[in-house]
């Protein structure tokens, strides 16, 4: 038997959007505009899934002269896996007012 | 009004000191953080933005910061814990002394119980069993347990500290159940006995969460 997804509600809402296009590397200011999380919310959720190996980073390429590379993200298998679990149990029960989030 | 010029630059020097605040391990992050606030854009959007790093920075930054590795905090709990173990230990000693006279520390109880009529403590002398006292016995022995690896550095400290105070508060609340118990003390007393327990039970907690945090980094 699996475990249920112990994710908060902005964890959830970051996983589907990063589960929705599972191939692409997405940076962290267009998944904070998909999601409508903020900054505070959005960078600790990256480093936790990072953390527990679900989220996986990379550098781009610099987008034009003297502008930083970006960071980029991407969900990894496991990761995805744990979307598509927290996506079904969302759409079976609803979400409780707030969760603890995983390990964070 | 605030021009886009001026919100750009504060949000600027925030994300500065979000990247400056960051634990050196999520440097990468700092670093990310500065690349995106390019791509933000200008005015109060970039300043939201701004204060969200910060936000996620002091966050990160009090995760990461092991209470044990402060020596004022840490000699100041090695004595507050130090203090708890004695204080118990005194109650155990000022029992047995009543209840078993052959281990000769009778003059103690006397002594304990200076300038009070410790024989209104007999009743309650008489119920507590030895059970009881091996369980503030162990209490005890896990908070001098817990100064020993506190004075050690070792994090492992804050699984003793807390299993004791926990133990402690929950005989607190199982003598407050006892009648002969509460008549013994006043009002005063078992208020100052809980306040210390349950702050010293907070304080165990506030270690243990730390040392959690600290050890998922």
């Amino acid at each position: 038997m699996t475990r249920p997804v112990n994710a908060s509600r902005q964890t959830r809402r970051l996983l589907a959007a990063l589960a929705a296009k599972p191939r692409a590397w997405r940076h962290g200011y267009e998944l904070s505009k998909e999601t409508g999380l903020t900054s505070g919310t959005l960078y600790p959720s990256l480093m936790r899934l990072c953390d527990q190996g679900l989220l996986e980073s990379k550098w781009g390429e610099s987008e034009g002269t003297g502008r930083p590379p970006r960071h980029l993200y991407r969900l990894t298998s496991q990761g995805l896996a744990l979307a598509q679990r927290s996506s079904t149990e969302s759409a079976s029960a609803p979400l409780p007012g707030k969760t603890r989030e995983l390990k964070a | 009004m605030k021009s886009p010029l001026s919100c750009c630059s504060i949000a600027r020097a925030l994300v500065d000191l979000a990247a400056r605040s960051l634990p050196t391990h999520r440097a990468d992050w700092a670093a990310a953080m500065r690349a995106e606030l390019d791509c933000v854009g200008e005015g109060s959007s970039a300043f939201v933005w701004a204060l969200g790093c910060l936000r996620t920075a002091l966050g990160e930054r009090f995760l990461a910061w092991s209470l044990l590795d402060v020596r004022a905090i840490r000699w100041a709990l090695a004595l507050w814990l130090g203090y708890q173990a004695e204080d118990i230990l005194c109650d155990v000693a000022l029992v047995l002394s009543y209840k078993a006279p052959q281990l000769g520390l009778t003059a103690l109880l006397r002594r304990c119980a200076q300038g009070e009529d410790y024989q209104r403590l007999i009743p309650f002398l008489d119920v507590t069993t030895y059970w009881t006292l091996g369980a503030w016995t162990l209490v005890s022995g896990m908070y001098l347990l817990a100064v020993a690896l506190i004075l050690r550095r070792s994090s492992r400290a804050a699984n003793f500290f807390i299993l004791a105070a926990a133990l402690n508060v929950a005989l607190w609340v199982r003598e407050l159940g006892e009648p002969l118990y509460v008549s013994a003390f006043s009002l005063n007393d078992h208020l100052w006995d809980g306040l210390l327990y349950v702050g010293t039970a907070l304080l165990g907690w506030i270690c243990w969460a730390n040392r959690r945090a600290c050890s998922t980094l």
